[in-house]
């Protein structure tokens, strides 16, 4: 007895998912979305800013959510906790455009700015089916600000620090100018480093798309979970690695062996938290598809033989 | 047949233990469950009884202890009551959510204040909702035999549940009563031993209470809900079998007394139902209608049982021994869950409640006759004036 | 018996504790983790009291541990340990179970150790329970997001003390000391020791140590949180390291009523070194440091490390 999705519609409601990185970039991300709604609400909008509850407590680099809405009329749908239909998706952070599923779900004419120094078309050939996407905008908002990061206003509590003064500003400056879903003015109010909104307005790159359409995702039924479910929910232990916790996209940075310079001293092996480092005799390897790329393995290197190399020089 | 004793409800409950070959007990003081675990440890001492028993810092860790040890293979016995049953409150949910059919005596008692030894339901029905078995006994050898059913029915694969045999204290832990004390042999056989469908084991490893995300939260707590409807069933075929090899024949649900003709019931449960009942044979020979059911197991609740069965009273007194401050209709649980599941009959048959019997004080006589008074006078007028009386105030 | 682990090279390839787990990168407690029960083997279970080594590792509806774990309360490990250990005894002693008896090994945060979970831990030391209990110390509640717990050190800010105006340190309390706690008063006691992911051999030799004791044992690992610290996730071992060096933390084996230390150290860094590396001491003022360095000198005169706090010469 389900209705139709179109009874609940709310035609004039915008939904604005921010991507970032846990702990180090969680508070950028959170003052985008609330940078955005605080500017939308001096223009008379109904508007809703939040940070998404499964992520938290965030990690040290876990892809994490914030959200806002902004609607020209009652937010009726306050309380479903994802926005799960994105119009305009913002990542605080390029290394999210690979392995994380950020296009999921956005709209049709939907909008995508990225953080990054790298040309659209780089950033494009991570993203592979852009579906519904319509609007690219990059922007190197790094070099006009720097993240913030702080625990102050974590779990709901004020933030002590203020709105905006690191690279939210410029990220929130970058998505008004492909979208005008705020004024300048009004955004100008709100962040508290201004001048690097603007300088991010100004230097944001937009470059059109051809929008392709996404199929629809169908959700597993609760019905389908409860069949699935095993005894009392208890699941056998992993053989060699855990697959219900893939980690590798978390990696913002690859670790690189020089093998000449090692000296197979395993050093960085018993070191890594994640397990994620085999000795051979030709030195260590890296399990990519955890590595979080913490870095823990090129500080304790005495021999200087591994160096982190930025995730998106790779196309692997 | 074994041989018939005069024991204390705890003495009864720890023969109970001792038959089901427990392997692991842990114990904590406070009266009046106390004389359950004395017995127990006796029993070890003397060699009748091979298990672990660890006296456990507190009613917390007594369920924490149960926990681990049943997770583990275990089949465990703890108990507590009053201020004890609530100190360990945090741990029912985990046993019941890992589907660990631990078993706990309560020996009913206040919770503080008053600073009172005396017995009230509200420490085990604090513990309602928490996804365990619940029943109380109202004879010495009810409790024996229930602990017994009990296991039977919590480790059966389709229920997998905690469950709390509750007895009244002072009036069942220490009051002696008749018990026929079965035979081992005769307990093997109604007992299979505990098997455990996740046991803690390095040569199959299982993780056991992993984290959620709130998609599975449905299902994981729709799993539970359906183990504690499988109860009922499973409790009707283990009492079956208890009364073909026990030759003790009791109702899962109800004990009905007098009620074949009766037109008003009073409705209640635990050891204050024993004077109920007197009380209404007392009225039956002077040619009254009435009579008593008495709820055996209090989780989960029998709402079809009743429904059933008990819509056909013109008016139920429904007996509280135990505070609910703010509760609808004023009684106690035991008001509020019959009303609810009588209320599509709510024309048909009125219900009054009455909380009696707090800090342990007797119910007496007199006070069942003032009830049942109560109770006709409505059957009568078919007017509820006030939906519970406490006694003596307000009766 | 665990055998002795000589060297990094000569510890065991074998992971029980694999790949694929949501801490955070550079996670101290992790690494933590792995040792433990790279040290224990395949015949171990662990209990998992509620806390970052259980939300973060479980996360969701999984887990990374080869061998048996179960799910604890914060409060419980200790008594819910005990269970299983006594289960354990008795099924064998009555035919029940066939088999090795397997490790015990509870993964407690400061928390669920020295805080919430002491009494537990205390009723299962008392008890002489074979169990071995590992408090990882990452000096906080932090899974909740960051708060105080008694090991919090003296200064430090967490989001239940921050530092401001009217409380210009943070945090007021100097922190409570388990491993001593510990010590005094269990008498069934058989193993206790500290350690620290900076040594990591030592770790697994302490582990291994504490399986081997006939009964219970307890191991204080000190566990740098780079999230909780406010450190770049790289850090994590540096910290670890100077936390030992500055004598912040102190690593020993306490038998016989005497601590063994398990580090000699020639010279004492000054507890400045370490704490200006952490963003969590970054309010700090002069006078709070000489505080917390007087402290710190009288805990590490108290278990025999003697040379005195001279700043290095970089
Ligand atoms: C009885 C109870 N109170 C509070 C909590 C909330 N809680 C969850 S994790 C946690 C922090 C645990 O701290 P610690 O033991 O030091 O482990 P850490 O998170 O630091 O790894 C707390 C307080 C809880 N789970 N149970
Ligand atoms: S960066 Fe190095 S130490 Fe960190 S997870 Fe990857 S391999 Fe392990
Ligand atoms: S720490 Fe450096 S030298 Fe040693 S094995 Fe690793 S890469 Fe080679
Ligand atoms: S908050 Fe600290 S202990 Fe928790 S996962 Fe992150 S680094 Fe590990
Ligand atoms: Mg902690």
């Amino acid at each position: 007895m389900s209705t139709g999705s179109n009874l609940f519609a709310e035609p004039g409601l915008q939904q604005i998912t921010v991507w970032a990185r846990g702990v180090v970039m969680n508070k950028d991300a959170r003052d985008i979305v609330v940078a955005l709604a605080e500017a939308a609400a001096r223009e008379g909008k109904y508007v809703q800013a939040w940070e998404n509850y499964v992520d938290l407590p965030d990690r040290v680099y876990v892809p994490v959510r914030a959200y806002a809405r902004i609607s020209t009329d009652p937010i009726e749908s306050k309380y479903i906790y994802e926005n799960e239909t994105p119009d305009i998706i913002i990542l605080v952070e390029e290394t999210l455009v690979k392995g994380v599923p950020v296009l999921r779900g956005l709209r049709k004419g939907g909008v995508l700015v990225v953080n990054t120094r790298r040309s659209p078309e780089e950033i494009l050939s991570f993203l592979g089916d852009t579906g519904n996407l319509e609007t690219l905008v990059t922007v190197d908002a790094s070099s006009l600000s720097t993240a913030v990061t702080t625990l102050s206003g974590a779990e709901g509590a004020t933030d002590a620090t203020g709105i905006g003064a690191g690279i939210a500003a410029p990220l929130a400056g970058a998505v008004v100018k492909a979208t005008g879903i705020v004024s300048l003015e009004n955004l100008a109010a709100v962040v508290k480093n201004p001048e690097a909104m603007r300088r991010g307005y100004e230097l944001a790159r937009v470059t059109r798309l051809e929008t392709k359409g996404a199929a629809q995702e169908v959700a597993v039924s609760a019905g389908e979970l409860l069949k699935q479910l095993p005894f009392a929910g208890t699941v056998p232990s992993p053989v060699s690695e855990n697959e219900g916790m893939v980690t590798g996209n978390w990696r913002m940075q690859r670790p690189v062996l020089d093998q000449e310079a090692c000296t197979s001293c395993d050093t960085c092996w018993i070191y890594c938290p994640d397990s994620c480092i085999t000795r051979t005799d030709e030195g260590p390897t890296f399990n990519l598809k955890y590595c979080k790329g913490c870095g823990i393995c090129e500080e304790v290197c005495p021999s200087g033989a591994i160096s982190l190399v930025p995730e998106l020089n790779f196309k692997d | 047949m074994g041989k018939v004793r005069r024991i204390s409800g705890c003495v009864a409950a720890a023969n109970a233990v001792k038959l089901a070959d427990v392997d692991v007990i842990c114990s904590y003081p406070i009266r009046p469950y106390t004389g359950i675990m004395s017995e127990l440890a006796r029993m070890v001492a003397d060699g009748e009884l091979d298990a672990e028993f660890i006296h456990g810092e507190g009613e917390h860790a007594q369920l924490s202890v149960v926990y681990g040890a049943s997770a583990a293979g275990a089949r465990t016995f703890t108990g507590s009551s009053g201020v004890g049953v609530t100190y360990a409150f945090e741990v029912y949910s985990p046993i019941s959510g890992e589907r660990l059919p631990v078993q706990m005596a309560i020996g009913d008692r206040t919770l503080d204040p008053p600073g009172d030894f005396g017995s009230e339901h509200t420490d085990a029905e604090c513990c309602r909702d928490q996804g365990w078995i619940q029943g109380w006994a109202s004879t010495q050898q009810e409790v024996l035999d229930m602990h017994l059913i009990y296991y039977r029915v919590g480790e059966d694969p389709r229920v997998m549940l905690p469950q709390f045999v509750c007895q009244d204290g002072y009036y069942i832990t220490h009051i002696l009563g008749e018990v026929d004390i079965p035979d081992p042999s005769q307990v093997k056989e109604f007992l299979p031993p505990y098997k455990n469908h996740h046991v803690l084991d390095p040569k199959n490893p299982m993780i056991i209470g992993a984290q959620i995300e709130p998609a599975m939260g449905p299902p994981l707590q729709y799993q539970r809900y359906q183990a504690m409807q499988a109860v009922g069933q499973v409790l009707r075929e283990a009492h079956e079998e208890f009364a073909r090899i026990f030759g003790r024949r009791y109702d899962p649900f109800l004990e009905e007394y007098l009620t074949e003709d009766a037109e008003v019931v009073i409705f209640g449960q635990g050891a204050h139902m024993v004077t109920a009942k007197a009380v209404a044979a007392r009225l039956r020979n002077l040619g009254e209608k009435v009579g008593v059911v008495r709820l055996r197991t209090f989780r989960p609740f029998p709402t079809e049982e009743i429904r059933r069965r008990m819509s056909r009273f013109k008016a139920i007194g429904v007996l509280d021994n135990s505070v609910n401050f703010g509760i609808s209709c004023n009684g106690g649980v035991l008001l509020s869950e019959l009303r609810a599941a009588l209320y599509d009959f709510g024309d048909k048959v009125k219900t009054v409640g009455f909380v009696a019997g707090l800090g342990g004080e007797v119910v007496t006589h007199d006070e069942f006759y003032r009830m049942f008074r109560k109770i006709q006078e409505i059957a009568k007028t078919g007017k509820v004036e006030q939906t519970a009386y406490w006694l003596p105030f307000e009766l | 018996m665990l055998e002795r682990i000589p060297s990094i090279r000569k510890a065991p390839d074998e992971e029980y504790y694999v790949p694929g787990h949501r801490t955070c990168a550079g996670c101290g407690p992790a690494l933590a983790y792995r040792l433990t029960a790279k040290a224990a083997g395949p015949n171990t279970i662990f209990i998992g009291p509620t806390g970052c080594m259980y939300v973060a590792n479980t996360s969701y509806g999984c887990g990374p541990w080869r061998v048996p774990w179960i799910h604890a309360q914060i409060t419980n490990g200790g008594a819910v340990a005990s269970g299983i250990e006594a289960a354990f005894k008795v099924l064998a002693r009555k035919k029940k179970y066939q088999g090795e008896i397997p490790h015990v090994i509870v993964f407690a945060g400061d928390g669920g150790a020295v805080d919430i979970g002491l009494q537990a831990l205390s009723g299962m030391l008392y008890r002489g329970h074979d169990v071995l209990f590992i408090c990882y110390d990452n000096e906080s509640y932090a899974n909740t997001g960051i708060q105080t717990s008694p090991t919090t050190p003296y200064g430090a800010w967490t989001t239940f003390t921050p530092a401001g105006p009217a409380v210009p340190e943070g945090k007021k309390l100097f922190p409570k000391d388990n491993p001593k706690v510990v010590a005094h008063g269990h008498p069934e006691l058989k193993y206790l020791a500290t350690a620290s992911i900076g040594w990591p051999v030592d770790l697994m030799n302490k582990v291994r140590k504490g399986l081997n004791a006939e009964g219970p044992a307890y191991l204080h690992i000190q566990a740098p949180c780079p999230k909780g610290w406010q450190f770049p996730p790289n850090k994590t071992i540096e910290m670890a390291k100077l936390a030992v060096q500055t004598g912040m933390f102190q690593l020993y084996e306490y038998e016989n009523g005497e601590y063994k230390l398990s580090v000699k150290m020639e010279e004492r860094k000054p507890v400045a070194e370490y704490l200006k590396l952490q963003k969590r001491f970054a309010h700090l003022q002069p006078e709070h440091i000489e505080k917390l360095q007087a402290f710190v000198d009288a805990r590490c005169a108290e278990v025999g490390i003697t040379v005195p706090a001279v700043a290095s010469a970089r």
